[in-house]
């Protein structure tokens, strides 16, 4: 169990290795703070999506898992939309955006078919935990780079005087781009080492 | 597959699709009346921070004054009313839909004597970091006192007095389009009276 935890923050995290949910990865890290409130939505719709679907696994027929997949992932968020802007107008201000966002994430559909149709209920849940981790800290260290460089604050404090020059590029689309790709690359270059490293011991 | 296994397969999904639209319809049914409320009471939570003289809010008809012009246009218009039933103002709400990122919705407070009491941004999809900016009082409280047209210039220090509103560094699509609706919103209201003295 404590694998299937792990897998999701570090080995098999879903951004930086999996490269799932590449759209909200880029669109939302503008600030610290909104990666962090998209990674911890995305997370509870996981959870309860991978619950829900390994619960049904014996239920929903091969042939058309990936449409019932949809309308449960689909309904599912729209009830919590619902019921956040009836009985929690502030949380849901807050969230706005996001919550119809989650739907289209890659990650809940992909480790519905990877992870929850193949797996109890219990590691399936676990496994949400585990990628919505990993994910949220993805997202808020995606965030937080651009909106340092880009805004000169973090989570909405100014770090520098207003001397400074934000580099504005940074909270815009090529920015997103910018950053995921140097992040990779300095991944990957550890990784090597790290390999390299293996082979000569 | 045979014939049996494909109506099995089809009676499966239905029963997936129909509980979930089951599910919905009973949420949407139960919340449905709470959201419409929540959003009335946002709304006069709004003309209250834009108009604090007024109590009270009466919905003004205004389908027969143009109220459109490019890409800017008028949603709604309430007179405010203060204890002893008298009009102090009124609160318009207009878009932009040359915002940056979209709609750009303002609610604009504006007293009997035409000057702009407070304005608003209730939703807008712009920048963080560059457009959203427009709802930080640096930029939005340029607006408060003025009673003319108004531009937006670049390079300019924010102001309260003249004609000139100073755009947000970076965002001057986002400053053009907010001035743009609280124009059209400062003309409108003048058609209103205008056309309340006009009788």
């Amino acid at each position: 169990m404590k694998k299937t935890f792990l897998n999701g923050i570090l080995k098999e995290n879903p951004t930086f290795v999996l490269m799932l949910g590449m759209c909200p990865t880029l669109a939302v890290t503008t600030s610290a703070l909104n990666g962090l409130g998209m990674g911890a939505s995305t997370m509870i719709v996981l959870i309860f999506s991978n619950m829900f679907i390994s619960l049904l696994r014996k239920f929903i027929p091969d042939k058309v898992r990936i449409a019932a997949y949809v309308v449960i992932i689909a309904s599912f968020v729209t009830v919590v939309e619902m019921l956040l802007k009836a009985y929690a107008l502030s949380i849901s201000n807050s969230l706005g955006i996001y919550i119809p966002l989650i739907v289209v994430n890659c990650i809940i559909l992909g480790r519905a078919e990877a992870f929850a149709s193949k797996n109890n209920v219990l590691l399936s849940a676990i496994d949400g935990v585990g990628m919505g981790l990993g994910f949220t800290g993805a997202l808020t260290i995606i965030g937080s780079i651009r909106e340092i460089l880009g805004a000169g604050s973090l989570f909405g404090i100014s770090l520098f005087g207003s001397s400074f020059q934000p580099v504005s590029i940074m909270i815009l689309p090529p920015g997103a781009f910018l950053t995921l790709g140097l992040i990779l690359m300095t991944i990957n270059i550890i990784k090597e080492r790290k390999e390299r490293g293996n082979i000569n011991d | 597959m045979n014939k049996k296994d494909i109506l099995i397969v089809a009676v499966k999904l239905f029963i997936i699709t129909a509980v979930a639209a089951l599910c919905l319809a009973f949420v949407n049914k139960i919340t449905a009346p709470v959201i419409e409320n929540n959003k009335i009471i946002t709304m006069q939570q709004t003309q209250k921070e834009v108009l604090e003289s007024a109590i009270e809010f009466e919905k003004v008809d205004v389908k027969h004054i143009d109220s459109e012009e490019n890409g800017t246009y008028i949603e709604d218009a309430y007179r405010g009313l203060n204890k002893e039933g008298e009009v102090v103002g009124y609160v318009v709400s207009a878009a932009s839909s040359r915002g940056y990122g979209g709609n750009i919705r303002v609610m604009v407070g504006i007293t009997s004597d035409m000057t702009i009491n407070r304005v608003k941004i209730t939703e807008s999809s712009e920048t963080a970091g560059l457009g959203l900016k427009a709802s930080n009082p640096e930029f939005i409280d340029q607006y408060i006192g003025r009673d003319v047209s108004l531009t937006v210039k670049k390079n300019i220090s924010p102001t309260n007095k003249g004609e000139d509103i100073a755009a947000i560094s970076g965002a001057t699509v986002t400053s053009r389009a907010v001035t743009s609706a609280v124009n059209l919103s400062l003309e409108f209201t003048k058609s209103i009276i205008e056309e309340k003295e006009g009788k």
